[in-house]
């Protein structure tokens, strides 16, 4: 079928990817450092801390232990790193190389991690789910709890599109009355340990054995939620932050409610199209049903196909049925641009992996702030669009006129 | 509309430089599944199957090669840990009838991965069950385990060192396990069929035609058409239907060689290896091919009088471009020392630079990973002397020089040429960058070229203000950062992929 998903070792490279002192040691074939790199340099081409042990057809014979003790030791002398992480890929698993045995001898030099990421044991959800939880379990979580409430955020993945932007959207709107310990996408290994001083961990559908873990060994509640798209989905975060800790978060909202409404006041009329607006979404969930949840609640439009990257999921199946459908734009991740070419709608960028647009501007898509950048990226898309989708006559000579 | 077309090639080259290709090229290279991939991409009514773990599948659709359309629609048998132990064969039977029932292709095409290799799927024979429910299924063998030959470059490089400027022919270019090749020899073994060849008729191979390829191939095909041949078909960028009816050309025009050996070997189809450098450089170059073409289709006369008449042409139109481009003194650096001598015979002979001085750039690093011994070292600079003395004799040459030596070089200079380092934009004159040159195979790629240097000659200006220049790059790779950790990934791949002795 044509793949929706992804293996265990993309996923344990998305949890893993975002520790900045920690370097990615892929044990694997050239294929798997290129592809998880594909979708990463495309991504932030400033930030590059990962390599390949190169398992070759002789480390099949022979296996590839060499290889892997060649590589970490030429990762220590270049990188001269914190950590390093091995993720192992299909062919290390097959021919049985023993890869605690190599790391063993590591130890002592350096904090040394290894997540098996063998693809056909797995997907992207488990792969990443485990490597959290293994990163966790070989970590001493420092327990003395902050003065101030503290929270972490768990489910985010290094390669989100808008990762950045989103991350400081959030601590913008919980303002001075909540700090963020540590998000996982995007922390050093410190920070990362310190994970055991915050009071609360806000999970967005992922990260959950690492939240349990949290929970069962260091005494920290979670809180899962869908991701917070929209003026409702960020007061859906503030009030389960603000009941947790006992504080008051009405004037943020206000505020927000405030910022975000005269901004959006001055594109009204185009706001009046996207009323009953028929859409499909595609994407994991706690992505997807956020994002659903603002397009439907506070846009008002109406989603017609929903595809949530979960067991069971059939994406030839999701394909016809947004074809059957009368959906005016696709909201997915990039590979979902062959569905929009097809029906010469707009694709909506929001959901990894995105490989053909770039975000440095100060630009998040989520919380208020976010809405507004959704509505403004939606209408670009539209106007820009070059196909005139059941156009009554033929406008090849356009410009000639 | 003239014009038009031609900012469209610049659009087109544009979407090829977004895709970031060069630049994970530092980092490491793609698996050959990404070759194979990209070739059935090329193909109308042809579908692949990459019988791997969903990974594969998932990531190829992007991280293979087609840039301008990066969402491959690709399937894949999704091995899981059973299959691994119990084999995968039943698992790509399935595959191959849910493909068949949901897309109906014309064809689906079988892409090995390393680890269907590993398990020792008999893919054959799965596709001959298919084959015999009436589907039309065949596989790629795999001529590598994981990866391309990562030597070629190097024995490539050795084998130009050796030959006299000038002299020597077109050394073959082809790559061991890019997985691009295998796809292409899959069809000539299993999909072609013996046909009549029609008398003056060519396919040629679409990839590799650098900039504004598209155009140029248009051209090409445009003055083939004066002497009277036609084209069969391209390929693989061609519907299923006129890749069965390849063999019907009397000629293949080809970029990659093992599959047109063997469609030479299984239909007696005589091919014509061609590229951009050494024979088919420059103007010569552009006369060189359709010489070569003629020859080989019996039609040497008749194809060196059109010939002849169409360079005189291309002379007439670029001549007053010419007179002006002599009048601006030009330093030309590079770091391409193999192609350096081809490179100033174009400069020369064919847009009439006046090249002032020029500069070599090669580092350590390029000098460890190209292999170039000093023997080898000795037979390039030979070579640039060589083409220096014919065509800009009694001009500096410097190898390696430093900041200070090119700053006195740029010194009476109005333009540097010949690289795309922005870097010597802080010599204070400007740089000219090579996508303006995109002389090919066509006399209409030449005259277009030499317009464009004029253009640029007259009006460029230095930009002292360049973003790029405020950071750091690293001086010995100009495309990555000077940063610890992105030259620290590169060096590891150097030593763990290009430098190591086995793998």
């Amino acid at each position: 079928m044509k793949c929706h998903d992804s293996c265990r070792l993309f996923g344990a490279y998305q949890a893993i990817s975002g520790i900045k002192d920690n370097v990615v040691l892929l044990h694997s074939v050239v294929g798997c450092n290129f592809g998880t790199m594909g979708f990463h340099l495309t991504r932030d081409m400033s930030d590059m801390r990962q390599s390949c042990t190169v398992v070759s057809d002789k480390n099949i014979i022979f296996n590839g232990e060499s290889s892997l003790r060649e590589a970490i030791d030429n990762a220590i002398e270049l990188y001269d790193p914190k950590s390093i992480t091995i993720i192992s890929g299909c062919v290390s698993s097959i021919i049985g190389d023993d890869i605690a045995g190599v790391l063993s001898c590591y130890k002592h030099i350096l904090q040394i991690y290894y997540i098996e990421g063998a693809g056909f044991k797995g997907k992207l959800e488990g792969g990443y789910e485990d490597a959290l939880l293994e990163l966790a379990k070989n970590l001493v979580f420092k327990e003395d709890k902050f003065n101030n409430p503290c929270i972490n955020l768990l489910g985010l993945n290094y390669d989100d599109f808008k990762l950045e932007e989103d991350i400081e959207e959030i601590k913008r709107i919980l303002g001075n009355k909540v700090e963020i310990i540590c998000v996982t996408a995007d922390c050093t290994i410190e920070e990362f340990s310190n994970m055991g001083k915050a009071h609360l961990n806000i999970v967005f559908k992922r990260g959950r054995k690492l939240a349990e873990f949290l929970k069962s060994n260091n005494g920290i509640e979670y809180l899962e939620m869908d991701y917070p798209y929209g003026i409702k989905g960020a007061n859906d975060l503030l009030d389960a932050v603000g009941n947790f800790f006992d504080i008051d978060f009405e004037a943020e909202k206000n505020i927000m409610m405030t910022q975000t409404l005269k901004r959006m006041k001055k594109a009204y009329g185009y706001l009046q199209s996207f009323y009953g607006l028929p859409i499909c979404i595609f994407g994991q969930e706690g992505r997807a049903i956020g994002l659903k949840r603002f397009l439907e609640e506070e846009l008002g439009m109406d989603v017609v196909c929903l595809g949530i990257n979960e067991e069971g999921f059939v994406m030839e199946d999701f394909i016809e049925k947004v074809y059957e459908s009368d959906a005016a734009l696709v909201f997915g991740s990039s590979f979902e641009g062959d569905i929009a070419d097809r029906l010469e709608i707009p694709l909506i960028r929001y959901h990894y992996p995105v490989f053909d647009r770039i975000s440095i501007s100060d630009t998040p898509y989520l919380g208020g702030r976010g809405a507004v950048n959704i509505v403004e990226d939606i209408l670009h898309y539209v106007v820009d669009g070059r196909k005139n989708k059941g156009a009554l006559y033929n406008e090849e000579d356009l410009c000639l006129r | 509309m003239r014009w038009l077309s031609v900012k469209q090639n610049y659009f087109e080259d544009l979407t090829i430089a977004i895709y970031p290709s060069n630049l994970l090229h530092n980092f490491g290279v793609n698996g050959k599944i990404s070759g194979s991939v990209y070739a059935c991409g090329e193909m109308e009514g042809v579908i692949p199957i990459v019988h791997g773990p969903i990974g594969c599948g998932y990531h190829y659709r992007f991280s293979a090669r087609r840039r301008h359309y990066p969402y491959f629609n690709l399937i894949s048998s999704e091995l899981t840990e059973e299959d691994i132990i119990y084999g995968g064969e039943d698992k790509l039977y399935s595959t191959i009838i849910d493909t068949y029932e949901r897309y109906n292709p014309k064809l689906i095409l079988i892409i090995p991965s390393p680890i269907s290799d590993i398990i020792n799927d008999d893919i054959e024979v799965v596709a001959k069950r298919a084959r015999e429910k009436g589907i039309n299924v065949i596989s790629i063998k795999s001529e590598l385990f994981s990866h391309r030959d990562k030597n070629y470059v190097r024995k490539r490089m050795a084998e130009v060192s050796k030959q006299k400027f000038g002299k020597g022919k077109n050394i073959d270019f082809d790559i061991m396990g890019c997985g691009y090749t295998e796809a292409l020899y899959a069809m000539v073994d299993n999909v072609m069929v013996e046909q009549k060849p029609i008398q003056k008729s060519v396919n040629i191979e679409t990839i590799g035609w650098g900039k504004h390829g598209k155009l140029v191939i248009g051209e090409v095909e445009g003055f083939l058409a004066k002497a009277g041949i036609t084209i069969n078909s391209h390929f693989p960028s061609t519907s299923y239907e006129n890749i069965v009816t390849l063999p019907k050309t009397s000629l293949n025009i080809v970029r990659r060689l093992r599959w047109a050996k063997k469609m030479k070997e299984k239909f007696g189809t005589p091919y014509l290896q061609i590229n951009t450098t050494g024979r088919y450089s420059g103007l010569d170059g552009i006369c060189n091919f359709y010489m070569d073409v003629g020859k080989e289709l019996d039609i040497a006369l008749e194809m060196e009088e059109l010939v002849d008449e169409e360079w005189r042409n291309a002379k007439v139109q670029v001549e007053n471009d010419r007179e002006e481009i002599k009048r601006h003194k030009v330093l030309v650096i590079t770091r391409n020392l193999r192609s350096l001598p081809y490179l100033i015979k174009k400069y020369v002979l064919d847009y009439g630079v006046n090249i002032s001085c020029c500069a070599a750039v090669l580092t350590d690093q390029s000098r460890k990973n190209l292999n170039i011994d000093d023997n080898i070292l000795d037979n390039l600079l030979n070579r640039v002397k060589d083409s220096l003395n014919i065509y800009a004799p009694n001009i500096e040459f410097a190898l390696n020089p430093d900041d200070d030596k090119l700053l006195l070089m740029s010194k009476n200079c109005d333009a540097i040429m010949g690289t795309d380092d922005f870097y010597y934009e802080k010599f204070g004159i400007p740089v000219i960058n090579p996508i303006h040159e995109d002389i090919s195979l066509s006399f209409e790629s030449y005259i277009r070229t030499v317009k464009r240097i004029r253009d640029k000659l007259e009006n460029i200006k230095n930009k002292p203000d360049l973003i790029l220049n405020y950071f750091d790059f690293d001086r010995n790779n100009y495309l990555i950062l000077d940063d610890k950790n992105i030259k620290s990934s590169r060096e590891m791949w150097n030593r763990m992929w290009l430098n190591r002795k086995d793998g």
